[in-house]
């Protein structure tokens, strides 16, 4: 036998639509029609949440059953960019990791990745702003990505009820506002909880909608106060936000661009109603809260955030429980309200639970590596 | 990649095989070599039909990356390190103009624009932009070092300032090394070929622009050189030659037509031969009557000076007297047709 290679350059092999099998109402099988991966999330039972900003709706991806994983003594998994440009057949520097899940079954990563950056550029633009995630990959037991095959799977779909129009523009960075259609989700109590921007008068929307998908998805417009630019904000989505119970009232705790911690009642989030969120804390100017999540230490849940610009912020709920007040005023130095510690960490460009000792943090090093790494809460 | 050559035993093997094993038996990795096992291989899908057994990657392979093929089937193995040529590009980006468009530029001319014709990179953009002089050495220190350049919001016109330290005079940096242009001299600007837009796709050929450096404009645009020529007909377009080559941007911005109630008339502007002629043609017919061009007294010529004061100018220097305020006026009518 002679074998011969060749490169055929131009070939393309059409993928066959599966044909859909008889599920419950609201779950197809096939393959999701995803714009951009721009956010994700587990909810109950492992299933993946991805939030398409492009497409405006929310899919719940079923991953299939899978062995349950185990943390012990989890390890740094380096240059993910350099692994993931391996895979997708590129350079580092054409690599982006737009958002990362760990899935609460298997433990791995997961993460949201688009390649070609080539319109990268200025220190606000964040990567939904500057392409559309495509691939989802995760990390395998031997720290090696693999791609997530999601052209035939089960999944259900909800579409977002007025999404912001792909036409507005954010003024001072020049993009669509579209990539914020979806900043974050959450699930908690039965509901997935989406942050974005819809088209309404008050752009910032938080959109309601009961998992698994039933009902209508209700959309509510939501403000703050912003003390360090001294003004209330509409326009502004939410970047990061929790579900998290204050004085046994279900609250989402909310955190914006320039660092507003706000809580947002939940009975409050009426469908088409407008909510002033509460403004406790201010933690500083020139900063994207990027992730938050909560997590316990020896016996007491603490929330922690991570920043662009800012290192770890670490907030005791038991503080926002306690504060009387509400930021309603200028504040010329942009730290007020609840306290927070701050903890060495920057460069976290992303960040989610691993287990209940760790969280997983995509991180930046000083060298320019983009690192996968576990920290231990005990070191919070 | 497509292995070709296969025998009846090998096809039939390839196709029983699974998706896993396919990839196992066919994989193509970044680098010069088969890398250790700790590389994945560069995902795809794998087909084998007729012609051979082929893969296709999940992202096209990129032009100037090395690529290891590595192919094992019982005991052939067969590898080949590859690269790809970039396609051919139907529509690469270019330079449309440069502006000041004329062949002649004052050595202390303030700015150059580059009108791309698509939304570029912004990423270390004028870096690959060159001013050269007749020799063909390019000319130090020529503009203000922007990192990632100075663009408009849709990111398709770069503006180049020369150094105003350098123009300006009295100043330290133009006193020890004398203006950029020098007159009586030749100059290009060019603009690589390398120069890409926002998906990454290059120019391909390098832009020129050539012109001569002409003595310092040290000399006030007037009013009472401009002239306006009305339409003769109510669909013609009104038509300013203006007393000398201005500021390309400024010109699309601070000049209008307004109608005899002072509502601006809305239509179209062009600009034309090297900046010293103004045209609009409104988008409706012009009703008869008495129409006023309006400039503001800031526009600039090519040097910065401005209508109602010199760029480089004694502190103490008094306004011109033919401009009374900050908006100039060249009145016109448009007669019954």
């Amino acid at each position: 036998m002679r074998v011969s290679m060749a490169l055929a350059l131009g070939l393309t092999i059409g993928a066959a639509a599966s044909a859909v099998a008889a599920d419950p109402p609201g779950v197809t099988a096939g393959k999701p029609d995803i714009r951009s991966l721009s956010a994700l999330a587990f909810g109950p039972g492992g299933v993946l949440f991805v939030g398409d900003s492009k497409g405006g709706a929310v899919y719940a991806i079923e991953l299939g059953a899978r062995a349950a994983g185990e943390i012990k003594d989890p390890k740094e998994i380096p240059d993910v960019e350099g692994k993931l440009a391996a895979l997708l057949g590129a350079t580092a520097a054409d690599i982006m990791v737009h958002d990362l899940a760990v899935d609460p079954i298997s433990k791995q990563s997961y993460l949201a990745v688009s390649r070609g950056r080539a319109a990268w550029n200025g220190q606000w633009l964040l990567p939904n702003d500057v392409a559309d995630a495509s691939v989802l990959v995760r990390f395998d037991a031997a720290a090696r990505p693999e791609i997530v095959d999601l052209s035939s799977v089960r999944f259900a779909r909800v579409a977002l009820p007025n999404p912001v129009d792909a036409a507005k523009k954010v003024p001072w960075k020049n993009v669509s506002l579209r990539a914020d259609t979806i900043t974050d989700m959450a699930y908690a109590d039965g509901a997935l909880y989406i942050a974005g921007l819809s088209n309404e008068e008050f752009a910032s929307t938080m959109w309601k909608v009961a998992y698994p998908f039933a009902g209508a998805v209700s959309a509510t417009t939501v403000e703050n106060y912003h003390g360090a630019h001294g003004k209330y904000e509409t326009e502004a989505p939410v970047r990061t936000f929790v579900p998290y119970s204050l004085k046994g009232r279900a609250h989402l705790l909310a955190a914006y661009l320039c660092t507003p911690l706000v809580t947002i009642a939940v009975d409050d989030l009426k469908d088409k109603a407008h909510v002033r969120g509460r403004t406790v804390g201010e933690f500083g100017s020139g900063n994207y809260p990027l992730d938050m999540v909560v997590y316990k230490k020896d016996g007491k849940e603490k929330v922690l955030i991570a920043n662009s610009n800012l290192p770890f912020l670490i907030v005791d709920p038991r503080d926002v429980e306690a504060y009387e007040g509400v930021i309603d005023k200028h504040v010329e130095t942009y730290v007020a309200g609840v306290r927070y510690e701050p903890r060495s960490g920057t460069g976290v460009q992303q960040m989610d639970n691993l287990g209940d000792d760790y969280v997983e943090v995509l991180r930046r090093l000083p060298g320019g590596r983009l690192d996968l790494v576990p920290i231990s809460v005990k070191r919070f | 990649m497509i292995v070709t050559g296969l025998d009846e035993a090998a096809s039939r093997a390839l196709r029983q095989a699974s998706a896993a094993e396919r990839a196992l038996s066919l994989a193509v990795y970044t680098g010069d070599r088969i890398p250790g096992p700790d590389q994945p291989a560069v995902a795809g899908t794998h087909e084998i039909d007729e012609s051979g057994f082929r893969f296709q990657p999940r992202f096209p392979f990129v032009p100037g990356l090395r690529y290891t093929a590595w192919f094992v089937l019982g005991a052939v193995r067969v590898d080949r390190t590859f690269e790809v040529t970039p396609p051919a590009v139907s529509d690469p980006p270019r330079v449309l103009a440069i502006h000041p468009s004329g062949d002649t530029l004052p050595e202390n001319a303030l700015r150059l624009y580059v009108q791309f014709s698509r939304p570029m990179t912004a990423r270390g953009a004028q870096q690959h932009v060159h001013l050269m002089d007749d020799d063909g050495r390019e000319v130090p220190l020529a503009f203000v070092p922007v990192e990632d350049g100075l663009w408009d919001p849709q990111r398709t016109r770069l503006t180049l300032l020369f150094h105003p330290g350098r123009v300006k005079r009295g100043v330290a940096p133009g006193e020890r090394l004398g203006p950029p242009l020098r007159t009586g001299g030749e100059y290009w600007l060019v603009v690589d070929g390398d120069t890409a837009d926002v998906a990454g796709t290059v120019m391909g050929r390098a832009h020129e622009h050539r012109f001569h450096a002409v003595e310092a404009d040290r000399v006030s645009p007037r009013l009472a050189d401009a002239r306006v020529a009305a339409p003769s007909l109510a669909s013609d377009a009104v038509v300013v030659t203006l007393p000398e080559p201005l500021d390309h941007a400024l010109l699309q911005r601070w000049v209008w037509v307004e109608d005899d109630g002072g509502r601006a008339v809305d239509g179209r502007v062009e600009i034309a031969t090297g900046e010293t002629r103004w045209t609009f043609r409104p988008e409706q017919p012009w009703a008869p009557g008495r129409y006023v061009v309006r400039m503001r007294a800031a526009l600039e010529d090519r040097a910065g000076n401005r209508f109602d004061r010199l760029f480089d100018r004694n502190a103490a220097a008094r306004p011109p007297a033919d401009v009374s305020s900050d908006v100039l006026s060249l009145p016109f009518d448009v007669p019954a047709h």
